[in-house]
C-alpha cells in the first residue's frame, strides 16, 4: 500500500483546541477555588483527572488515527500498538464536503467529509489542518489527477 | 462499511457530550464546595487558618459567664482572694477564715484533690484536696507532711487555677466568647450548649464573675462551629449534665463570724499564754512549748490561728 499512497492525512492538535481550552477552563477554576478557599482533595484529584482525561484524549487520539489515500482506496489506519486498517474503495465516492465552524475558519481547521453509498454515512476526517486544500487534492486523486506526495 | 473508519457526526456529537458531563461534573463541584464554604454560618471552614486544622491541639481562649465544672487532678498554682466574712477554708482542722475587713489572698502550691465550681456562680467555689506549701497573704506556710484544705462553697473575689488540667467539658446555655489561635478565629455563644475536649491551661474567676479560660484542648463544638478532630481523640464527653459542687457532699460547716479584731484576738492570748509558759516571750504574742518561736511565728501566729488552734496544729497535747 506504501508505495501506491498519494496523500496521507494525520488529525492536527489546533483541531483539538476545544480539549485545551477546557482544561485551562478547570485549570482557573481550581486556581480560583484554592486561592478564595481551603485545599480540598476531592476537588484537586477531580480536576487533575478531568485535565488528564481530555489531554490524554487528544494525545491518543493524534496518535493513533491516520488516513492515507492512494489512487484506489482511502485507508483508515487505527491503533498505537496493535494497528487496525480499513480500506474503501475511491470509486464509490460521490463527494468531497468541507465543514468549517466560524472559529474553526480562523485558524484555517475543519473536518473533510467523503459522502458515497456507505450505509453508515460519510467518512468524516476530524481536525485537519488547510481542509479546502486537503479536499482538492482527494478530488483530483478520485480523478487520477493527483499531483501532491504528502501533506 | 466497517463503523470503526466511520466517524460521523453521531459519534462526533457522543465525544462532545462526554466533555460537557465532565465540564459540568468538575464546575459543578468547584463551585458547590465554594458555595458551601461560604453558606457555613460562621464562615468557620473558610477563615480557618490550615495550622488549626492540621494541628492535634489548639489553643483556646474563653471567658464565659459560668463555668459549672468539678474536676479532681494536680493544679500547679491555685490562688484564691476572698473577703467575705461567711467564707470559711479549713486547714488541717484548723480554721481560716476572714476577720473583719480584711481580704485573704491563700495561694496554693502543687494542690491535689477536686475543685468545683458553681453552675450558676462561679464565684462560690469548693474544694477538697492536700498541698504541702501554701501562701496566705504572701506570707509562705511549709509543714513536712501534707496539709488537708477543704472549703465548701467558699465566696471568693477572685480565683486562678494554673498548670489545670480539666476533663472534656459540656455545658448548655453558656453565654460568651471563644477565641482560637490567639484570636485569628473567635466565636460569640448567646445561651448556647458548648463543648470542648480535655483542657491544660489558666482557669481564671474573674472579679466580674466571668470565667476565663486559657489554654489547649483538642477539639471544640457549638452551634456552627466544629473544630479539631473529635473522634480521634476519643469520647467527646464524659457527662451530658453540667458538673456542679453538689459532688461534694459532705455537710457545710457552721461558721460563726467573729466580731473582733484580729489584734485584739493576739492580745487575748498573750495574756493566756504568759500564765503556762517558762519560755522566754519577748516579742512573742504566744509561746508553745516544745516549739521554737520561730516556727510558732511562721506557723500559727502569721496565719492567725489563736493559742488553742496553734496547739492543735502543731499536735501539743
Amino acid at each position: 500500500m506504501s508505495d501506491k499512497i498519494k496523500l496521507k492525512i494525520k488529525p492536527s492538535r489546533i483541531g483539538f483546541l476545544s480539549n485545551y481550552v477546557l482544561a485551562g477552563i478547570f485549570g482557573g477554576a481550581y486556581g480560583g477555588f484554592t486561592f478564595f478557599s481551603e485545599f480540598n482533595i476531592f476537588i484537586t484529584i477531580l480536576v487533575a483527572a478531568g485535565i488528564a482525561m481530555l489531554l490524554l484524549e487528544t494525545e491518543i487520539f493524534l496518535m493513533s488515527k491516520r488516513w492515507h489515500i492512494t489512487p484506489e482506496q482511502i485507508y483508515f489506519i487505527d491503533g498505537v500498538v496493535k494497528k487496525n486498517r480499513t480500506g474503501i474503495f475511491l470509486s464509490t465516492m460521490t463527494n468531497v464536503e468541507v465543514r468549517q465552524s466560524g472559529f474553526e475558519r480562523f485558524l484555517n481547521v475543519g473536518k473533510i467529509e467523503l459522502h458515497g453509498f456507505q450505509k453508515d454515512g460519510p467518512i468524516v476526517i476530524p481536525g485537519v489542518r488547510h481542509p479546502e486544500h486537503v479536499a482538492n487534492e482527494i478530488e483530483k486523486i478520485a480523478r487520477g489527477q493527483s499531483r501532491a506526495p504528502n501533506t | 462499511m466497517n463503523e470503526s473508519i466511520t466517524i460521523g457526526p453521531s459519534h462526533h456529537n457522543k465525544i462532545y457530550n462526554w466533555k460537557i458531563i465532565l465540564a459540568i461534573i468538575v464546575l459543578g463541584a468547584i463551585a458547590g464546595i465554594a458555595l458551601l464554604g461560604q453558606a457555613t454560618p460562621t464562615g468557620f471552614f473558610t477563615s480557618l487558618p490550615g495550622a488549626i486544622a492540621g494541628e492535634k491541639t489548639i489553643q483556646m481562649t474563653a471567658t464565659l459567664d459560668r463555668f459549672p465544672i468539678s474536676a479532681k487532678g494536680t493544679y500547679e498554682e491555685l490562688v484564691l482572694v476572698y473577703d467575705s466574712p461567711n467564707s470559711v477554708l479549713k486547714i488541717d482542722k484548723s480554721q481560716l477564715d476572714v476577720i473583719g475587713e480584711q481580704t485573704l489572698e491563700l495561694r496554693i502550691i502543687n494542690f491535689k484533690g477536686k475543685i468545683s465550681l458553681d453552675s450558676l456562680n462561679p464565684k462560690l467555689v469548693s474544694l477538697e484536696g492536700e498541698a504541702t506549701k501554701f501562701y496566705i497573704n504572701g506570707i509562705g506556710q511549709t509543714s513536712d507532711k501534707t496539709v488537708d484544705l477543704t472549703a465548701y462553697g467558699l465566696e471568693v473575689k477572685s480565683l486562678t487555677l494554673s498548670g489545670a488540667s480539666l476533663p472534656s467539658f459540656s455545658g448548655e446555655d453558656m453565654t460568651g466568647s471563644i477565641s482560637f489561635n490567639n484570636g485569628k478565629v473567635t466565636f460569640n455563644l448567646d445561651a448556647e450548649s458548648f463543648e470542648f475536649g480535655p483542657f491544660i491551661g489558666i482557669v481564671r474567676v474573674l472579679e466580674t464573675g466571668q470565667v476565663q479560660l486559657e489554654g489547649i484542648t483538642n477539639y471544640a463544638k457549638a452551634k456552627g462551629l466544629n473544630i479539631g478532630d473529635e473522634l480521634a481523640q476519643g469520647t467527646s464527653t464524659e457527662t451530658n449534665e453540667p458538673q456542679t459542687i453538689g459532688e461534694l457532699s459532705t455537710p457545710l460547716p457552721v461558721i460563726i463570724p467573729q466580731d473582733v479584731e484580729l489584734q485584739e484576738t493576739q492580745d487575748n492570748t498573750t495574756e493566756t499564754s504568759d500564765e503556762i509558759t517558762t519560755q522566754s516571750n519577748e516579742g512573742m504574742v504566744y509561746v508553745i512549748e516544745g516549739h521554737s518561736n520561730e516556727e510558732v511565728q511562721r506557723e500559727c501566729i502569721d496565719v492567725g490561728l489563736s493559742k488553742g488552734e496553734c496547739e492543735d496544729f502543731l499536735g501539743v497535747e
